[in-house]
Parts: structure tokens; C-alpha cells; sequence
């Protein structure tokens, strides 16, 4: 099973009901967040489906954390 | 209205990716192994599975025996796993591995070397580490597993339960499982027995049911004494006084049976309905230990082949000096023994120095196969004879003519 | 989120029990058999005292802004702009942490008890529980809380008594063998998997604050000794060698459960304790991530952020949790000092900085 798909159509069926919900919500805010966050969301997705090996987040906390740890050892 | 529609779309697909499905495993559709055996082969292993055949069982209360209970599979792999794959190419059901009860090495894989074999059987998820390990002695773990056994209709619960029962009550072979074993062969202070079991009899005899239909079966599986293996290798057996010791030193004594000799000639039997051993180590001026084994046994009488007073006090104290003479003179010299032949420590005498000084133990850890056949250990044994049994004076006595 | 105080105390211990528990009590006994070796359960004990530090520290700083979650309590210590970075990288840690933790439990699943079934089944099955959960607010995951607890606990007792016949008090000698230093390491190390700073946003919402602090507190102390015995019954049971090799050493020790040749074989019915810690905790991540987008963005609702986020979530859990053996690497070079920022270092500052802060305003 391709799970990408499953997880693509999931974010779309999102986009549409929570569209109309934000629109009752009347708030600019929220609807920059939320489709941010979709946004977010889509390209991980798509960076994952094309196998993207930097997108790996404990890769960035290793690299993250290497000059500190120089700095404790 | 919606909600309620779109809740219950939800449920039925989610019932569509129940996990369950992926991993179901319907009981017509497995083949559950009782018992593996696993030999070397210029090509790898020879494994061969014990496989019930669950609808014969079923109909045994019914009538005469038709075909057997379990079927032997056989194949050779470059290793466990592809072995136990190509048997497929044979067996109509998948294996199922989590019921093995009884796991036979073959005396040639057990000489070589047993780790390899045993990453895969600690790897796997669905073997557990509580089943039984033997050895074959002078033969092939597929021909132990061939033999028709009477009493128990599957042969890998006869030796299952004789393993069991002859540890229990016997004490001359070892009950090890395979957590067991592992941890005493991963421990740097001790090396691990297995116990090994021989054919008693003709292979080609043991294979048909015609073995059991005769009052005296002509092949029948005997369990013969404890294996010395010094790291992941076999490299001796221990004839049965020995084998008792290495029960008794490592404390795995329930109850057994023994003789001591009278001093007019003539010997008693008593039965061991109880020993607790402790080991223990001191460290002498310089730094050098000095192992000691107390033993503390509980015996009674059961026959006496000798003309003693029983009915004396003097007389049951000088027996159980003498026991304890036998018990202190036997293991020191068993124990010496297997010392110097193998220099394997199956006491796992090194642990007890670990933990008792595990700062002298970091000096011996290294080398402690040539050094322990250099240590000295003492025994001690307390015997305390309690019941005489049903009868007070021997039979043989001679009745005085009054 | 209902905003009324409405956990109680009760309720709040429970969720710092769960908490604590997590999934910590599935893979901490083979890193602190790794280090400790015999003394793995002290170390145990030492990780217990460095969480009640931590909560310590967590109880000072609520006391300084009484009513605020931690998110609130970033902007109002370091200003508005430094505040909501300050709690955006908050958010990624929890954020990695989600992922981690989904990645663990469908790992774990798939490898001991269905193999056939692809990890992803297992992550959504459990990602929609949480959802729902999660639309519904903290009300109602403390009442859920409050409703396994027994099953917890029972399912505990039943793996801790059935055990004890097989113990072999032989295998914790030598007791202090390489002396307190590698147990002391141990001890952080593993003190450092149990996120207590994540209580931190739903402690205003207790009903009482002292007696919220005290839940807290206990909390983390019943959760500390749950892991302690069962890191003490491994390296009993089982010795040294087995807990320091098995992938998850807790459910090798329900294999072993052997009583009377009867009740056996068990394992599948522990797995439920361990499911029900590991839904507690990620529902509250969940819930604490919400909150914190909430309040960084100030926006009026969250309930339609749960969708995007979850997908986020799963897709981070398959990009942290490659394989056993990549995360094992990292999370035993830089987890601990990237979680000991977040934990520990990050929060003294806020306390201090809050203090300095505080007595200035007062002194005004």
C-alpha cells in the first residue's frame, strides 16, 4: 500500500472541511496558521515520497549539537 | 447528520487497515514444530523439525494407531533460517516455531562450535528461551528426533517430560534451558553443560511405530550424562558419578539416589531428599583464592545389603560420617578432574570470586580458563540421615534362636 | 481546550504517572545494564532523584507566574519576541519527540508480536486514537487517565508477583563494582527520557495549587519506582548479559513469566500496559503542542490544527525512526544533552531570569 497516497488524500479531505469551518471563524490569523501548517505538512510529505535524505530531524539535532558537545568535552 | 456519516466511513475504513489482518494466523493454516534438531552439513546446517500433525492427535482416543502424530522435515541451509525456509519447498503448512520444547544439537556442531546457531534462535521473535537444549551424543540430532517413543505419543514431550523428571529424581543430567545457557556462556566467570541424550538401540528400528508395539522397544532414548563445553565448543563428556557432582556443586540436586559401603562389608542405599550447596571464596595472604563448597544434605535410608545394628545411634552416625566421607573424597576428585582435563569452569566458579572481590577477579578475567586449573577447592559436606524407612533391622540378619 | 480549572489533583497524578512511564519502561533496562552493568537499578534510583530535581525546578518556576503554562511563561520572562522563539523551539522538541516515540512503539509492535503488519498501519491506528482524544480536550483524557489507572497498576502487580519466584538475588552482585561514576551517568542518561516539562502546561489547569505541585511531585515518584522495579526485576531475572543485549528487555521479562506451568505466556496481555502509558503520553504531547501553537500565534481555536499535525507527526516518525540501529546511535550520542538543554538548562535560566525579574517589579 502506498501510504503517501493515503496520507495526501487524508490532507485534502482536510483542506476542504476545514476550510468552510475557518471561513465561519472569520479570524485571518487562524486561517494563515492552519495553512501554513498544512503547507508544512504537504511538502514534508512530498520530501519524504522523493526520499530526500536531508530531511532526516535527528540528523539536524546531532548537527545541531556537535558544537556544544565540544564544549562540555 | 454529517458528522455521524463521516464517523462511520471512518470506522469501516479503519477496519479495513486493522493490524490484525497483516499478521493473522489461522490454526489450519500452521504447521507447529515440537521439537528442532540442527546438524552440520558440508553446505551449512541439516535442520530437522518435529511437526505435529494436529488432526492425527485428535482422533488417537479413537482407534488404532494410523499414521503417526508428527512428521520429521529435513533440510540443509546455509544457515538456520534459509534451512528452515526451504523445508517449505516440503511441508504443506507454514512452521511455527513458538511451541518447540526440545532443542537437539548434534554432537559435530556442538564440537565446532554452537553460537552461530544460537544468534538466530535468540534473534528470532517467536522462539522463547525457555525450552529444553540437548546434545546428540555420537550421532545426528535428526535421528533422535526419528525414534518412536511409548507412553508420550509425541516423542519431543517424552523427552521433554524425561528431561524433567530425570533431573528432578536422578540428578545425573542437567535440565538447561536456553536463557541458560546463554548467560553462562556470555559470563566471563563460568562455561555451560548441556546435557546429551543417545539412542539406546538401532536408528532404523526406532523410526516405525512397530518400536513401540513390542514390550521391550527395541530403540529407546536415553539421556547419558553432561557435556563440558569450554566457551561455545563441546569438549568432553562426564560419565554419571561425575555428572552428579557438577549437580550437586551447582546446587540443582531435588532428590537422587546413592550407595556408601559398610565398614563390615556390605553396602546401604540412601536417598537424597535434599541438598543445598553454597560456594564460597577466600582470599589467602596473597591475593590467591581459595575456593570452598559446603553441602548441606538430608538422606534416608532406603536398603540395606549389609549386617549393621541399625537400631544404634553409633551406627547411623558412623553411616553418615562415612557418606560424607564418600560425598568430600568423590567431588574433590570429580571436580579436580574436570580441572585439569578441560580446564573449563562449569561451576562458575569465577562468578562467585566476581562477586564476592571483583577487584582480585579484574586480575584473573582474562585468563581464568589456565588459572583456574591451578585453583584449589575444598569440600565440605554435613549429612543427616532421618529416616530409616519402614522396617527397623536389615533382613539379612541372622534371627537369634531364642 | 475547556478553559476552566477543571483536573483534578487525582487525575493530574495519573497524568504525570503515565507519563513518566511512557515508553521508557520498555528500552531503558538495556542502556542501564549497557553502562551500570550490575548496578543498572541504582542508576535507576538516580534517575528517580535527578526527575524530582527537575520537578522541583518546574514547581519554583510555576510558583513564580502562578496561572501560566509554560508557553505563556516564555514571552512574559523574555519578551514577546525572544518568548515565542524561545517556545517555537520547544515546539520542535516536542515536535521530534512525537515522532521518536510513534516510531518506538510501531517498532516495538511489529517486531515482537505481528511482523507481517507494516509499521504505518500500527502509527495511523494509534495517531487517530490520539486525535480523537485530542479534539476533545484535557478534561477528557484526565477522565480516560483516571479510568486506566487500575488496569495499569493490576496489569503491574500481575507482572511484578508472578515474577518473583524466579528471582536469583546472585545477579545484583557485586554491588558498586566500578564505583559511583558510571552509575551516576547512567542515571542521567536515563533520567533525561522523561519529559516532565510537558506537565508544565496543564498544571494551571488543576484545581488547587498546592495540590497540584504535590500531584506532580508524587507523580513522578510512583512513575520513577514503576522503572526502577522493573529495571531491578530484569538484571534479576534475567542477569546482566540478556537485559544488556535484548532490544526491549521488559517484554523479554514477560516472556519468562512462568507460574505453576499455567499462567504463561502472557506477554501479549502486558503489552496493554504498556500501550496505555504510551497513549497517556502522546496525547499529552499532542495537547501541549496545540496549546503551544495556540499561544505563540494567539489564535482562537485549535481544534483544526489536530488534522495537518498529525500527518506532520507521522511523517517525522518515519523520517527519525529509519531503523533500530540509527536511532539507538543518536539517541545515545546527543539525546541526552539535547533534552538536558531543553529540560533542565533552559528552564533554570527562565527561573532565573524570572526571579531577577520578579524581585526587580517588587522592589518597584
Amino acid at each position: 500500500m502506498n501510504w503517501h497516497f493515503v496520507l495526501i488524500t487524508f490532507l485534502l479531505i482536510v483542506v476542504v472541511t476545514e476550510t468552510r469551518h475557518l471561513i465561519r471563524l472569520r479570524s485571518l490569523r487562524d486561517m494563515i496558521v492552519f495553512y501554513a501548517v498544512w503547507g508544512l505538512t504537504l511538502l514534508a510529505i512530498i520530501g519524504d515520497m522523493l526520499e530526500l535524505t536531508e530531511l532526516r530531524p535527528l540528523d539536524w539535532i546531532s548537527i545541531m549539537m556537535q558544537p556544544l558537545n565540544r564544549l562540555i568535552s | 447528520m454529517l458528522g455521524r456519516t463521516i464517523l462511520s466511513v471512518l470506522l469501516m475504513t479503519s477496519l479495513i487497515i486493522t493490524s490484525g489482518c497483516w499478521s493473522r494466523k489461522e490454526l489450519n493454516e500452521l504447521a507447529v514444530v515440537m521439537a528442532l534438531g540442527i546438524d552440520t552439513h558440508k553446505d551449512g546446517y541439516a535442520v530437522s523439525a518435529q511437526v505435529l500433525n494436529s488432526s492425527e492427535l485428535a482422533t488417537k482416543s479413537g482407534g488404532s494407531i494410523g499414521s503417526l502424530p508428527v512428521v520429521t522435515y529435513k533440510s540443509v541451509g546455509k544457515t538456520v533460517p534459509d534451512a528452515l525456509q526451504r523445508m517449505l519447498s516440503m511441508a504443506p503448512r507454514m512452521l511455527y516455531l513458538s511451541h518447540v520444547r526440545v532443542l537437539v544439537l548434534g554432537e559435530d556442531l556442538a564440537r565446532q562450535g554452537v553460537s552461530d546457531v544460537l544468534d538466530y534462535i535468540s534473534r528470532n521473535h517467536q522462539l522463547r528461551t525457555n525450552f529444553f537444549m540437548l546434545i546428540a551424543k555420537n550421532g545426528n540430532a535428526s535421528e533422535i528426533l526419528e525414534v518412536v517413543t511409548p507412553f508420550e505419543y509425541i516423542p519431543a514431550n517424552s523427552l521433554y517430560s524425561s528431561i524433567l523428571i530425570s533431573e528432578k529424581k536422578w540428578a545425573a543430567t542437567g535440565k538447561v534451558t536456553l536463557q541458560q545457557f546463554v548467560n553462562e556462556l556470555k559470563q566471563s566467570g563460568s562455561d555451560p553443560i548441556l546435557s546429551g541424550v543417545q539412542l539406546n538401540g538401532s536408528s532404523a528400528e526406532g523410526q516405525s511405530v512397530e518400536n513401540v508395539k513390542k514390550i521391550s522397544p527395541s530403540t529407546l532414548l536415553q539421556h547419558a550424562g553432561l557435556g563440558v563445553f569450554k566457551g561455545d565448543r563441546l569438549v568432553g563428556w562426564l560419565g554419571e558419578p561425575p555428572s552428579k557432582t557438577v549437580n550437586y556443586v551447582l546446587n540443582r540436586v531435588e532428590s537422587t539416589a546413592g550407595y556408601v559401603s559398610c565398614p563390615s562389608g556390605g553396602i546401604v542405599g540412601f536417598t537424597v531428599n535434599r541438598a543445598d550447596t553454597s560456594l564460597d571464596v577466600m582470599l589467602s595472604a596473597e591475593n590467591i583464592p581459595r575456593f570452598s563448597v559446603k553441602m548441606e544434605i538430608e538422606a534416608d535410608i532406603n536398603s540395606v545389603q549389609c549386617p549393621i545394628n541399625i537400631n544404634q545411634p553409633s551406627a547411623i552416625e558412623a553411616l553418615e560420617r562415612s557418606i560424607e566421607d564418600k560425598y568430600n573424597e568423590n567431588i574433590e576428585k570429580h571436580v579436580k578432574d574436570v580441572q585439569q582435563r578441560y580446564g573449563a569452569d562449569i561451576f562458575a566458579l569465577g562468578e562467585v570470586l566476581h562477586r564476592k572481590y571483583p577487584q582480585v577477579w579484574k586480575t584473573y578475567r582474562s585468563h581464568w580458563g589456565e588459572s583456574f586449573q591451578s585453583m584449589s577447592i575444598d569440600v565440605h559436606s554435613h549429612v543427616a540421615i532421618r529416616r530409616i524407612g519402614s522396617i527397623i533391622q536389615p533382613l539379612n540378619q541372622e534371627v537369634d534362636e531364642k | 481546550m475547556i478553559k476552566y480549572k477543571g483536573i483534578a489533583a487525582r487525575q493530574f497524578f495519573i497524568l504525570t504517572f503515565g507519563l513518566t512511564i511512557g515508553t521508557s519502561i520498555l528500552v531503558t533496562p538495556s542502556g542501564l545494564a549497557h553502562t551500570a552493568r550490575e548496578d543498572a537499578w541504582i542508576a535507576s534510583l538516580c534517575s528517580l532523584l535527578i526527575n524530582i530535581l527537575m520537578v522541583v525546578l518546574y514547581i519554583a518556576i510555576a510558583r513564580l507566574y502562578p496561572g501560566k503554562t509554560i508557553f505563556q511563561m516564555n514571552e512574559l520572562v523574555l519578551g514577546k519576541i525572544l518568548g515565542k522563539a524561545m517556545s517555537l523551539i520547544y515546539l520542535f522538541y516536542f515536535l521530534i519527540l512525537t515522532g521518536t516515540l510513534l516510531g518506538n512503539l510501531g517498532f516495538f509492535i511489529t517486531s515482537e508480536m505481528m511482523p507481517e503488519t507494516p509499521i504505518e498501519a500500527i502509527q495511523i491506528l494509534f495517531l487517530i486514537a490520539a486525535i480523537m482524544c485530542a479534539r476533545m480536550g484535557i478534561i477528557i483524557l484526565a477522565r480516560v487517565g483516571e479510568l486506566m489507572f487500575p488496569w495499569i497498576v493490576f496489569l503491574f502487580m500481575v507482572l511484578l508477583l508472578s515474577l518473583i519466584p524466579q528471582i536469583d538475588w546472585n545477579h545484583i552482585k557485586p554491588i558498586l563494582e566500578d564505583g559511583w561514576i558510571p552509575v551516576a551517568n547512567a542515571g542521567f542518561h536515563s533520567s533525561m527520557f522523561q519529559e516532565l516539562i510537558v506537565l508544565m502546561v496543564f498544571l494551571p489547569l488543576v484545581k488547587g495549587e498546592r495540590k497540584g505541585e504535590k500531584a506532580l511531585l508524587w507523580g513522578a515518584v510512583a512513575g520513577g519506582i514503576v522503572l526502577s522495579v522493573t529495571v531491578l526485576l530484569s538484571v534479576l531475572i534475567l542477569g546482566i548479559e540478556q537485559t544488556e543485549n535484548s532490544t526491549f528487555p521488559a517484554f523479554a521479562l514477560a516472556k519468562t513469566i512462568n507460574v505453576g506451568n499455567f499462567f504463561q505466556r502472557v506477554e501479549g496481555i502486558l503489552i496493554t500496559l504498556w500501550v496505555l502509558t504510551f497513549f497517556i503520553k502522546i496525547s499529552l504531547l499532542f495537547l501541549s503542542m496545540l496549546h503551544g501553537i495556540k499561544t505563540v500565534f494567539r489564535l482562537k481555536e485549535q481544534n483544526h490544527l489536530i488534522y495537518p499535525f498529525s500527518v506532520l507527526f507521522i511523517i517525522v516518525a518515519w523520517n527519525t525512526y529509519i531503523n533500530t540501529v540509527y536511532v539507538a546511535n543518536i539517541i545515545q550520542q546527543v539525546w541526552a544533552s539535547y533534552a538536558f538543554l531543553h529540560l533542565l538548562v533552559i528552564p533554570f535560566g527562565l527561573y532565573l531570569i524570572g526571579l531577577s525579574r520578579t524581585k526587580i517589579l517588587k522592589s518597584k
